[in-house]
């Protein structure tokens, strides 16, 4: 039995005006002229004679009348059958279908017939196969950031299934609320009336309850303008998955003097524990190191290999678990630049023959601790010392960080050169001692936030009575200078006293200002200051005993390093970044005239761009959507200046699935279907949608009525003689 | 009386019948011989007026004073002379007074009759009027003096009119009640009965009259010209019709075809004078076209 069923079945309110005729019959029925006749002997006869058949007749017009209207109403609300043979044509309302493709990594979850995936290309494909000429159909990949493939409505159901055919998984998360919402500035575009969204995901639940009411909104929103289907592709009951996640090195400044440790998070999202699984970590494409552990269903375990680089310069590794059926996540890369050693030059602003009675020595000692008879030990930082006569800016390139040790100010030319340096990535330290001369501070450092220091300096404050001391009391442990020490060390910070310090001013709302440290008083201790790419670190006392006893305190030393390091890091380029990350590298002035060229992970060879920074010039890459290592080169040379790591969003990495009940909940009512593995939507969409458009039908009948109508009308009617 | 004349003798219509003569075809029973053969033969001496010689007169009758005076030849008439009894028949029922054009059927009708009265009272006859509705309402037995055309005219004027037509019981009533032979002049719309009605003139046929009918029609229940819902109100009675004027037109117009096919075939067969009238039709054309018409027959 067919069922019919309208595109617009509002407009069936307009079948009420059947009603006119016979309210017009009626209202003409009161309406008459009267008129007084003689002859009504013939008129009776004639009526009497006319009576039945003009009733019949009447009656036959109004039915008419009243059938014209109710079509009229009929036609205009596109009414639709479900079976084609009822139907004088073949045509049927045009379709609209909006695909929208789950591109996240976790689609390449192997199955035993290939990836999910796959599933998803297939199912989309059949979807395609139930569009036929005179439909159309846009396509938009949910991963990452949502993007449509086919953006205006395309009549080429052929291209459209090319086009599904060359989609491949990316490194990329889901951005469903996004391609939801894309989906529905397309629907809103479309005049067609039946429009359909078919949406393939593995219904990872961690990326539904993320977004979720972003979902629920943008899925009501395109259901109200069309019938979703929501096509669980690839559901079969295993999510065993094991991630490599968070690898994280121990300190951002590599060198070749001290091992660094690769902390790696591993997860277990499967529902069984994983036994003796081997994490190995590969440096420069060599296994250096394995560990082997197990894992509990649903928990995580960190990994932490120690290792120390030989060679200076950059090098590119992973740390890789066995294969399990997300591939993808089963290796993380990583790159670093490998040091000798950092280079600090330390002006001295009061220089003095007697040891330690000028502000170097005490830096140069903490820097150098290892001297022994045996010589100079190899050192992770090298100081130099230089005082403000002396101090040449020319060679200043080749230090990674400068420390200004209670100098009283500075001359305009190694001022803007200091600048330069620091806005290029390098560290700046200030020691503001007895001797800084406040105005210089605060008028050509400060410069009303525009200048090198974070802060303005006010005054000197010391304590009231002698006895007393100022000691460092707020210690930010979020900051990374004091993130590293552990609470006996952040103990022996507190021990630290001060007889005086410079007071100082800082904007805490200006983002580029931190302060790691405060005294006892509420004033910073340290603070520091975002400048170009470089980081500025003001301490409101000199490297010397005359205010404090910080040089002689053994967490001096370690203070100090982590405020190097710390520094060093500005200069440090991005070199681990995420799927979809632009990446970028400023150029060394030898490195202007080659030519750049990045080789991608699937041994591709791409030319990044070339633009200009107020750092400099520096090169850029948008396109990192393959997760590995890009290697790059110069010029026609083979060998690797530089390399970046590029891994995908570790969300995609929990398999666990959204049941059908959630899906189904996301948008309540009957315009969200969820098609679930197994069923098939052939028949499913056949079910919902409308069916052959027979308004054509009604339309050829409407007009046939019509002309009845009007015969009738002619013969029975008013032109009647 | 003045108006009334005014009213019922239209100047035009008048002069153009006034030269003309109604005639009877057949043997009347009037003495004089001039326009109609009298079946009697006795004379009444009461002089009552002058007429200008007309051929065929008796040249006895010739007042050869009147010729000595005035060098033209008179006849001299009497009561006795009237060689015809003319009546006029005038249907003055309810259905009568319908009319579309400004007058009524039975304006017209009235019209025709007092055209018809000073015609045969001019050629001398006697005329008679009598007024019917379903009954007899004004009866003026026939006379020839002058005075008699004024006392039809006033009773045209005061004839009553009655609901209903009933032609069959007044005509053989009358037919029973007219003793001499004469010209007995219907004038109705005929909305009775047909064979009722020629059933009724077969009476006054029988009583050796000669019958004239003037079926007086209104030009709409000729062609019945509405084209909407209509609401029609009988004159005779309170019955009403509502109808949808297209659609009876058809069945009407046939009705009123046979009706007057059959009433025109049957006055023929009895060798009754049928004259259709139609309101809006020259009075005057039409009377003068049948007088012409019957002379040429006599």
């Amino acid at each position: 039995m067919s069922s019919v069923s309208f595109s617009n079945p509002s407009l069936l309110y307009f079948a009420l005006l059947a009603a006119l005729p016979v309210i017009i019959h009626l209202l003409f029925r009161r309406r008459f002229k009267v008129v007084r006749w003689a002859a009504m002997e013939f008129l009776a006869a004639s009526r009497e004679r006319t009576r039945k058949l003009m009733r019949l007749k009447h009656l036959l017009l109004l039915i008419l009348r009243c059938l014209i209207l109710v079509l009229i109403a009929v036609a205009l609300s596109q009414p639709l059958i479900k079976t084609p043979g009822l139907s004088l044509f073949k045509g049927r309302p045009s379709v609209y279908a909006v695909i929208i493709m789950d591109t996240s990594y976790s689609m390449g979850y192997k199955t035993l017939n290939g990836t999910v995936f796959d599933d998803a290309k297939k199912k989309a494909l059949e979807a395609l196969g139930l569009l036929g000429q005179g439909d159309s159909v846009s396509l938009i990949t949910a991963g990452w950031k949502a993007k449509a493939v086919i953006n205006e409505p395309s009549y080429q159901i052929g291209t459209a299934k090319r086009e599904i055919e060359r989609l491949a998984v990316s490194a990329f998360g889901n951005d469903l609320a996004g391609a939801l919402q894309a989906a529905a500035g397309l629907l809103k575009n479309s005049k067609e009336n039946v429009k359909e969204v078919y949406i393939y995901t593995d219904c990872q639940s961690l990326v539904f309850k993320e977004k979720e009411a972003e979902i629920r909104r943008n899925l009501a929103g395109i259901c109200a303008l069309a019938r979703v289907y929501l096509v669980q592709a690839g559901f079969g009951p295993s999510t065993e998955n094991i991630a490599v996640e968070n690898l994280k090195f121990s300190r951002e400044v590599i060198d070749t003097i001290l091992p660094v440790r690769i902390d790696c998070k591993l997860s277990n999202y499967g529902n069984a524990d994983a036994m003796d699984l081997v994490a190995g970590l590969y440096i420069d494409d060599k296994a250096k190191d394995s560990k082997r552990l197990s894992i509990k269903a649903k928990k995580s375990e960190t990994v932490s290999f120690f290792f120390r680089f030989s060679d200076s310069g950059p090098h590119q590794g992973y740390v890789q678990i066995s294969d399990d059926p997300l591939v993808v996540d089963n290796r993380r890369y990583f790159s670093v630049n490998v040091r000798d050693n950092i280079r600090v030059l330390v002006i001295d602003g009061k220089p003095s023959d007697k040891p330690f009675e000028n502000a170097s020595d005490y830096l140069v000692s903490a820097f150098s601790p290892f001297d022994s008879a045996d010589g100079p030990a190899k050192q992770a930082i090298i100081p130099e010392t230089e005082n403000l006569y002396s101090f040449s800016t020319q060679g200043l390139g080749k230090y990674d960080v400068l420390i200004l040790s209670n100098v009283a100010s500075m001359n305009g030319k190694s001022l803007e050169q200091i600048e330069n340096f620091v806005r290029k990535g390098k560290g700046l330290i200030v020691f503001a001692g007895d001797l800084a001369e406040t105005r210089f501070y605060n008028e050509k450092l400060f410069k009303e936030k525009s200048g090198l220091l974070p802060a303005v300096l006010n005054r000197i404050e010391s304590v009231k009575t002698p006895g007393d001391r100022f000691f460092l009391d707020g210690i930010s442990k979020d900051h990374p200078i004091m993130a590293g020490f552990n609470e006996a060390q952040i103990k022996e910070l507190k021990k630290i006293t001060f007889t005086s310090h410079w007071g100082f001013a800082a904007d805490p709302a200006d983002p580029s200002v931190s302060i790691p440290a405060y005294f006892n008083d509420g004033k910073p201790a340290i603070a520091g200051k975002r400048y170009g790419r470089g980081e500025v670190l003001l301490f409101p006392c000199g490297a010397d005993r005359l205010w404090s006893d910080l040089p002689v305190r053994n967490m001096f030393l370690p203070l100090l390093y982590e405020c190097v390091y710390y520094l060093c890091e500005g200069s440090e380029t991005k070199r681990n970044l995420r799927a979809g990350d632009s990446l970028t590298r400023l150029l060394s002035f030898s490195e202007f005239s080659e030519s750049p060229r990045l080789v991608t992970p699937d041994k591709k060879m791409v030319a990044p761009r070339i633009g200009a920074s107020p750092e400099g010039k520096e090169l850029s890459f948008d396109n990192t959507s393959v997760p590995g290592i890009y290697k790059l080169v110069f010029g026609g040379s083979d060998t690797v200046s530089d390399f970046f790591a590029v891994n995908p969003e570790t969300v995609e990495s929990n398999t666990e699935k959204a049941g059908k009940d959630y899906l189904a909940g996301l948008a309540p009512g009957e315009r969200l279907t969820i098609v679930e593995e197994g069923s098939d939507i052939r028949q499913i969409v056949a079910k919902f949608r409308k069916g052959i458009g027979i308004w054509r039908d009604v339309l050829i009948l409407l007009l046939c009525l019509m002309a009845a109508e009007s015969i009738l009308a002619l013969f029975y009617g008013k032109r009647e003689t | 009386m003045a108006e009334t004349f005014k009213k019922y003798l239209d100047p035009k219509t008048l002069s153009r019948v006034s030269a003309l003569e109604l005639k009877a075809r057949q043997v009347v029973e009037g003495i004089v011989t001039g326009l109609h053969k009298s079946p009697y033969h006795g004379i009444s001496v009461e002089f009552a007026e002058h007429r200008e010689y007309v051929p065929g007169d008796e040249i006895k009758h010739i007042d050869w004073r009147v010729y000595g005076r005035s060098d033209r030849f008179f006849v001299k008439q009497y009561e006795a002379e009237t060689n015809l009894r003319a009546y006029i028949i005038l249907d003055t029922s309810e259905s009568m007074l319908y009319g579309s054009k400004g007058s009524t059927k039975l304006e017209y009708a009235s019209f025709l009759a007092s055209a018809l009265a000073f015609l045969l009272l001019q050629q001398r006859d006697s005329v008679g009027f009598i007024g019917f509705d379903s009954k007899i309402n004004s009866y003026i037995p026939p006379r020839n003096s002058p005075r008699h055309f004024r006392l039809i005219l006033k009773e045209l004027e005061q004839s009553p009119s009655g609901p209903r037509t009933n032609i069959e019981e007044v005509f053989h009533d009358l037919a029973e009640r007219i003793k001499k032979r004469g010209l007995v002049i219907v004038i109705s719309d005929f909305f009775y009965d047909v064979e009722k009605t020629l059933l009724s003139l077969q009476h006054f046929r029988h009583k050796k009259h000669e019958v004239v009918v003037f079926h007086v029609l209104d030009r709409n229940e000729l062609t019945f010209p509405f084209d909407e819902m209509t609401l029609f109100k009988g004159f005779e009675g309170n019955e009403e019709i509502l109808a949808e004027s297209w659609s009876v037109r058809k069945g009407y117009l046939k009705a009123m075809e046979d009706f007057i096919k059959r009433l025109k075939t049957g006055c023929m067969g009895k060798r009754v004078d049928y004259v259709p009238l139609v309101t809006d039709e020259p009075l005057d054309l039409k009377l003068s076209k049948y007088l012409a018409a019957r002379t040429g027959k006599r």
